[in-house]
């Protein structure tokens, strides 16, 4: 009777969630992976036709959808060994002793929590508008234009903004690693003698693995599904250089009009992004140790 | 006991939440049914794009409404920006409970052209200027009304001409504009003579419009060059519109600025001119400049009439009923061409007619434009129906390039905007 009931309260508690994840994630899932070997135009499913693979051969005869990719990859591999170094480096900072490092901790995250499209817009104004102003008052306008026009530093600028965006979130998992770490272990190798460098190398870092695992997986899956700093930040601009993955998904859809090669880009994009994924979180997993 | 009370609870949260779901549903309907059966009312659905104007359409609506017994017009509401793509799920979630009225005009058009009705017996269709008429018709029957035109040009500072002592009327050729351009840089202030914005209608699809709309066969001239048959370089009105942009190039921002940027840069007198159309009205209200200003046309290849099109155009279900068509149709009429209708257009919703003889709003670019329909001195938007989707983007990107200097001559040009040309209408 008792286990019965227990089932029963299951169920009851997973039913509303799980209905709306079948709804929301599921259902629109297979669907979309079913319009990526029809013909259809994004308005009713009957009548369109079956076209096997035809719409994933021009995804890849794409030249546009290629391009963007390889910035994506470019684009994540940078994030990701940017934002985990200044992340961890903060978290190494704000779990010292100071009298500041609460206020340091909020500080560094709050950044996370104005959305990507406001940040985008806010520092739009930065590259566009401050940099352009101290160029001319500091006479070194070769440092200091606008970044956004320049289709070079335009991919840079967003890597600043998304990698000041992330690496709070990210401290904030290292934090939670770094003070999970026994301080006996710590004083033990004071103890031996060990200087700040080794003690990084040799006790910290190990013992923070299973942080890395969560950050890195964040970090990477993030990174490859940015779109709206891209969006309100460069737009694609100039002249379609800073066009990430997501974007040029956005635009063959609805700019284009073609919504099955977009689903097909979006398939494609999906089965990328696990692969890569499962890869990073099956590497760390095996370096975690258990203490 | 607690667990039990708790698995009540939840049981009927959760039969709350389905049922609560299904009944609303219901009573709509029945609200529907019998309203129509109770005072045989016909009810149709209004839904267009512009966020501007949805409170003073309601208060116009409301209006109607009074005025007579037979039609209860209703208002649903906008979303703006994405509006082609929420009118689509409607459509594609079931044709008959889409909107009867909606408003779609450009590119997506075509997308939408299986829901449109034909528009017959209508008293506004018979006033519809000549040169916007092409916006709205298909195989030779008339698919929508035009709610307003929105003509585009040279805005000009009219104070900084004087100034400079050059007379809007004679700028009818490129090398007059790049005389006057050089006599406006030499003026204080003026950073550069002319500036474009950088989004992509405003920094491609604008501007290069001209070298079609001034080409008297571009309907076949575009037919054959998304074949394939020919490329950009036979066209002569695109060759002559590349030179001419090589010609102004240098008093140019390069199409650096966004639009804010572009209008408030032309309130401030940094701009003598924008590439832009009457819509810049509301920013420059706000802006208050403390010039006069006018309009005036790219002068591409000698070019003298303003590119004048369709901005949204009222179109009507055909899967709605045969008494809402019809009613739509007369609500339409009453709102363009009664009396009353054409106060409402022209002073509250301060749409630029696109009907011969009907009152024009008084802003002054707006009177200008006005003028320019009246005179018949238009050409069309040709990027409303014969662009391919998808240009504007990639299109954008060339010119964008052409400015920064990575196209080295007229040729790359051509043949760069002939590849994406070709490419966006094989798709």
């Amino acid at each position: 009777m008792k286990k019965n009931s227990n089932t029963l309260t299951f169920w009851l508690f997973l039913i509303p969630s799980l209905f709306i994840f079948i709804n929301v994630v599921i259902i629109p899932f297979i669907l979309g992976i079913i319009y990526s070997f029809t013909d259809w135009d994004g308005f009713s499913f009957f009548g369109s036709k079956f076209v096997a693979f035809s719409n994933y051969l021009k995804v890849f005869r794409d030249q546009n959808f290629l391009s963007a990719f390889l910035l994506t990859f470019k684009y994540a591999i940078i994030m990701v060994i940017v934002s985990n170094i200044i992340g961890f480096s903060l978290a190494l900072l704000v779990t010292r002793k100071m009298r500041t490092r609460n206020i340091l901790r909020s500080i560094f995250f709050m950044p996370n929590l104005i959305g990507g499209l406001i940040l985008g817009f806010i520092w739009q104004f930065i590259f566009t508008k401050l940099f352009v102003q101290l160029g001319t008052v500091l006479h070194a306008s070769n440092i200091f234009f606008n970044w956004i026009n320049d289709p070079n530093m335009a991919f840079w600028s967003i890597v600043i903004v998304s990698a000041w965006q992330m690496s709070g979130y990210v401290m904030i998992i290292y934090i939670a690693g770094l003070e999970s770490i026994n301080p006996d272990i710590i004083e033990a190798s004071l103890i031996d003698g060990a200087g700040p460098v080794r003690r990084l190398f040799n006790i910290i870092l190990p013992l923070t693995v299973p942080s890395f695992t969560i950050s890195l997986f964040i970090t990477l899956s993030n990174s490859f599904k940015q779109y709206d700093t891209n969006l309100s930040l460069t737009n694609g601009g100039p002249y379609g250089t800073t066009e990430l993955l997501t974007m040029n998904i956005v635009q063959t859809a609805y700019k284009h009009n073609q919504y099955a090669i977009a689903q097909s880009k979006a398939v494609v994009f999906f089965v990328v992004i696990m692969a890569i994924t499962l890869v990073q979180v099956y590497l760390t997993k095996k370096r975690e140790v258990e203490m | 006991m607690k667990k039990i009370l708790s698995l009540l609870i939840s049981t009927i949260l959760i039969i709350a939440l389905v049922t609560g779901c299904s009944s609303s549903n219901n009573s709509k309907t029945s609200q529907n049914g019998t309203a129509s059966s109770q005072n045989s009312k016909i009810t149709i659905t209004v839904m267009q794009s512009k966020t501007e104007i949805q409170s003073d359409l309601q208060t116009i609506i409301d209006d109607y409404n009074k005025s007579q017994d037979k039609v209860e017009v209703k208002l649903l509401g906008t979303s703006g920006d994405n509006f082609a793509t929420v009118l689509q799920s409607q459509f594609s979630a079931s044709p008959e409970k889409a909107p009867t009225i909606f408003t779609i005009a450009g590119p997506d058009t075509p997308k939408f052209q299986p829901y449109m009705a034909e528009i017959k017996n209508s008293k506004a269709a018979e006033m519809l200027a000549d040169g916007v008429k092409d916006d709205v018709t298909v195989d030779g029957k008339l698919y929508g009304l035009p709610s307003a035109v929105e003509g585009y040009g040279l805005i000009y500072n009219k104070n900084l001409f004087k100034e400079a002592n050059i007379d809007p009327a004679s700028i009818t050729s490129i090398d007059a504009l790049v005389n006057a351009c050089e006599k406006l840089s030499k003026l204080n202030g003026v950073v550069k003579p002319i500036a474009f914005a950088k989004e992509t209608y405003f920094s491609f699809i604008h501007p290069f419009n001209w070298a079609f709309a001034v080409d008297p066969n571009y309907k076949t001239d575009i037919e054959k060059l998304d074949k394939g048959q020919i490329t950009m370089k036979d066209i002569p009105s695109v060759v002559q519109w590349i030179k001419d942009m090589d010609k102004i190039k240098p008093y140019t921002n390069k199409a650096l600025d966004s639009y804010d940027d572009q209008v408030a840069g032309f309130a401030s007198g940094k701009y003598a001119m924008i590439h832009q159309g009457d819509w810049v009205q509301s920013v420059l209200d706000q802006d208050k400049p403390n010039f006069e200003y006018g309009i005036i046309p790219f002068p591409t290849g000698g070019n003298t009439k303003l590119a004048v099109g369709t901005a949204t155009a009222w179109r009507v279900n055909k899967y709605a009923t045969p008494e809402q068509q019809k009613a739509a149709i007369e609500f339409l009429d009453w709102l363009i061409t009664s009396d009353k209708g054409q106060e409402y257009s022209a002073d509250t919703l301060k749409f630029i007619p696109a009907y011969k003889g009907v009152k024009a709003p008084k802003a002054p670019l707006a009177a200008e434009v006005a003028q320019y329909v009246d005179k018949g001195q238009i050409i069309p938007w040709v990027y409303n129906n014969y662009f391919p989707n998808g240009i504007d983007v990639d299109g954008s990107n060339v010119i964008q390039k052409y400015y920064a200097g990575l196209i080295k001559n007229d040729d790359q040009f051509l043949s760069e905007l002939t590849n994406v040309w070709v490419q966006d209408a094989g798709k």
